[in-house]
């Protein structure tokens, strides 16, 4: 017969403990949590000055987005002369569908997309006199080596 | 006897099947597939994930066909769905990732505050995930009935059953692993016989196509009447007939009959002589070889735009599409997965123009029967007749079957979430429920409708598109970036939306000619329907102003600014 060692009586069930991850700990605890009164809740972060900066390089890529897929082939439907010209022996329009269009458009996103990160952690930074931003890219892991605590030098002795 | 390639199709689908009930049944549960669970995807997988969720029936099969029977101008469709890949990265896939919600659904009762727009996107979602699958299956049915030798429902029956056992079996496994391998499967099975196919053509004479001339049959060639057909002539033709043709029965004589269209009853056995002009089926316009080369968009202009508009914003608001970035690692990952997936899918693109140029050459003769959307399937045996032919037509059934079945589980999946979550109230069960619903409803559509499976795949992706186009993607990229959108006004954008599609889809099955005036207004083409849907979306929220979420600042702060813990 097994048992729980430690004692007589029935055998008690296993204790279950539930495992959560931080994000899911932080969920759950929001979830009972009363909102704070008005005077008490933090300021929304001011996301105006954001949008309103990313409203270039946002519009670039929505104006190349359309300019390629709506204005390209009217351009080519509008002025036929376009279709006879040739290059190396192959129409024009090909090469700048073919050749053209892609690369341009992965250039354009991959701009895009530095131009925005760039400007998202320039407003993510604090405001002048607080503590300085954290620079994009994975933690600093000398935060925490500096938080753990120092181990005691070894004694003589320790070394057995 | 089952031919080789059906042969293959068959066992793609026994053998991605057996794969999902072995993984099911050899799962561990331990910790071990936790901590699988919480490493991100690698950003390759999750761009051949996204670049697999592109790669459907349509774009493996329907357009080589489209570029064979519309000519080199529909290639502007693969643009438009690259530039829609430019507005996913720029304006969605970061913030999105950011939010924390999982599809369209949530993100609108998350931002809006509004349960009631939450079912309203669901509904708008579920439609177009439905009339996507419809493409899958008429797909699957097409296949089977030409290289199984089935009826085509036991096609759509077929890719349904395997559909269901692979995403209620293989739920717990990681579905980014599973569309990755696959796209890489599919990317082989369409480029490796592409590639062999040009040499072989190199090889052999390395011919052009004429810049004079309409498609000609090589040989003397029988085509088979159906059912009831409109057959356009390019030319004054000698042929046979052994039907009906324009109400006259013919007994296999001899008829000359002038360009033009024809109207042949079903049965009819139609024998061309060699040299003889194909005749084009489906309505389709006989094209010149110069003409076919052109860049030049043949359709009106309103019609044509509109379609590349529903592409652009279509790829925003699939839920297919957007239900990628979620597993990204962060917002930046979310990004990146963008942009190496548009190169991936700019790679896919290359090779249905392959398909349809060789295809100009080589099975013009499809054009007749308007089986256009299966030229990937039958040029290699006309390129290579033989082994090797059979070799590379069963590679690439291979890749069609897979594409048929990967989109078709991805999309399973996305529905039955969003189905449970909304109608059914969440949990393992509903979701199996929700998936049962998700792959049911359009296989019931076909066997009540038939007739829905004789559609083109392309036209029926592009349904699915423009929905997407004028309902989920407003409300996406408002709500993204419009502090002031509320729930009236997206609600509002929403019926405007749903009732333009509705009217798009009702006005040419009324009788009523979409080119006369009231039929333009009614079937309004997504380049006027889609601004529309912005305006009233604006228009109504301003006058709603008082309905702006009091959090709502602090919902674009969390999708804009990025996070320390990130």
């Amino acid at each position: 017969m097994t048992g729980r060692p430690g004692g007589p009586g029935p055998a008690e069930p296993p204790r279950r403990t539930v495992v959560t991850s931080p994000a899911t700990r932080r969920a759950l605890a929001a979830r009972g949590a009363r909102p704070l009164p008005p005077e008490r809740a933090p300021a929304p972060p001011d996301v105006a000055p954001l949008l309103r900066r990313q409203l270039v390089p946002v519009g670039a890529c929505a104006l190349f987005a359309l300019v390629t897929a709506v204005l390209l082939p009217a351009l080519f439907t509008l002025v036929p002369r376009l279709d006879d010209l040739v290059v190396a022996g192959t129409p024009l329009a090909w090469i700048a569908v073919t050749l053209g269009v892609p690369p341009l458009m992965v250039c354009v996103l991959v701009l895009h997309v530095s131009r925005a990160e760039h400007l998202e952690h320039r407003a993510a930074a604090p405001p002048p006199g607080g503590a300085p931003a954290r620079p994009p890219g994975p933690r600093r892991r000398l935060v925490v080596a500096r938080l753990r605590p120092r181990t005691p030098p070894a004694r003589e002795g320790d070394a057995r | 006897m089952i031919p080789l390639v059906g042969g293959a199709i068959v066992v793609t689908a026994l053998l991605m099947t057996l794969l999902a009930v072995a993984g099911y049944f050899s799962r561990a549960g331990g910790t071990s597939d936790f901590t699988a669970a919480t490493r991100p995807a690698p950003l390759l997988s999750s761009a051949a994930a996204a670049g697999g969720e592109y790669t459907s029936a349509a774009t493996f099969l329907g357009f080589a066909g489209l570029l064979l029977a519309q000519g080199f101008q529909a290639v502007w469709m693969f643009v438009a769905l690259s530039a829609g890949y430019v507005l996913l990265a720029a304006f969605v896939a970061a913030p999105l990732r950011r939010s924390g919600v999982y599809s369209p659904s949530d993100f609108a009762e998350w931002r809006l505050r509004n349960r009631r727009v939450r079912r309203m996107v669901s509904a708008c979602v579920v439609f177009t995930g439905w009339v996507y699958l419809l493409a899958q299956y008429a797909a699957a049915g097409a296949l089977v009935d030409r290289y199984v030798g089935l009826p085509a429902w036991a096609g759509w029956g077929g890719v349904a059953a395997v559909t269901l056992v692979i995403v209620l079996h293989a739920s717990n496994g990681s579905d980014t692993g599973f569309q990755a391998v696959f796209f890489w499967v599919k990317l082989a099975a369409i480029g490796v016989p592409a590639v062999v196919l040009l040499v072989l053509w190199q090889v052999e004479d390395g011919r052009m196509v004429e810049h004079t001339g309409v498609p000609a049959f090589a040989e003397p060639t029988t085509v088979h009447v159906a059912e009831d057909q409109r057959l356009t002539l390019p030319e004054e033709t000698v042929l046979t007939v052994a039907g009906r043709v324009n109400g006259r029965h013919l007994d296999g004589t001899a008829v000359r009959l002038a360009a033009g269209a024809h109207h042949f009853a079903a049965g009819s056995e139609l024998t061309f002589r060699e040299g003889a002009a194909v005749p084009h089926a489906d309505g389709a316009r006989p094209l010149e070889g110069e003409q076919w080369l052109e860049m030049e968009v043949d359709a009106p202009l309103l019609g044509a735009h509109s379609v590349q508009l529903a592409l652009v914003l279509g790829v925003v608001g699939l839920p297919q599409f957007v239900a990628r970035f979620y597993g990204a690692a962060s917002p930046r990952a979310a990004r990146r997965t963008v942009v190496v997936a548009l190169v991936l899918v700019m790679v896919f693109s290359i090779f249905p123009l392959i398909y349809a140029g060789l295809g100009r050459l080589y099975a013009s003769d499809l054009l007749a029967t308007g089986d256009t959307d299966i030229v990937v399937l039958a040029l290699p045996e006309r390129v290579a007749p033989g082994a090797l032919g059979l070799a590379l037509a069963t590679m690439v059934a291979v890749g069609a079957a897979a594409a048929v079945i990967t989109v078709s589980a991805g999309l399973a999946t996305a529905l039955g979430g969003t189905i449970s979550q909304c109608v059914l109230g969440g949990g393992t069960r509903m979701f199996r429920l929700g998936v049962l619903m998700a792959i049911g409803v359009p296989l019931a559509a076909l066997l009540m409708l038939p007739g829905l499976a004789d559609v083109s795949l392309v036209p029926l992706v592009l349904l699915a598109f423009r929905i997407s186009a004028v309902t989920v993607a407003p409300v996406l990229l408002l709500g993204v970036w419009w502090r002031r959108l509320t729930d009236v006004g997206a609600a509002a954008g929403l019926l405007v939306g749903m009732a333009g599609v509705a009217a798009g889809v009702v006005v040419p099955l009324t009788g009523l000619d979409p080119a006369t005036e009231p039929g333009r207004l009614l079937a309004m083409p997504t380049l006027l329907l889609a601004p529309l849907v912005f305006a009233v979306m604006v228009v109504v929220s301003r006058l709603s102003a008082r309905r702006v979420p009091e959090d709502a600042d602090a919902m674009l702060g969390r999708m804009h600014l990025p996070r320390r813990d990130l």
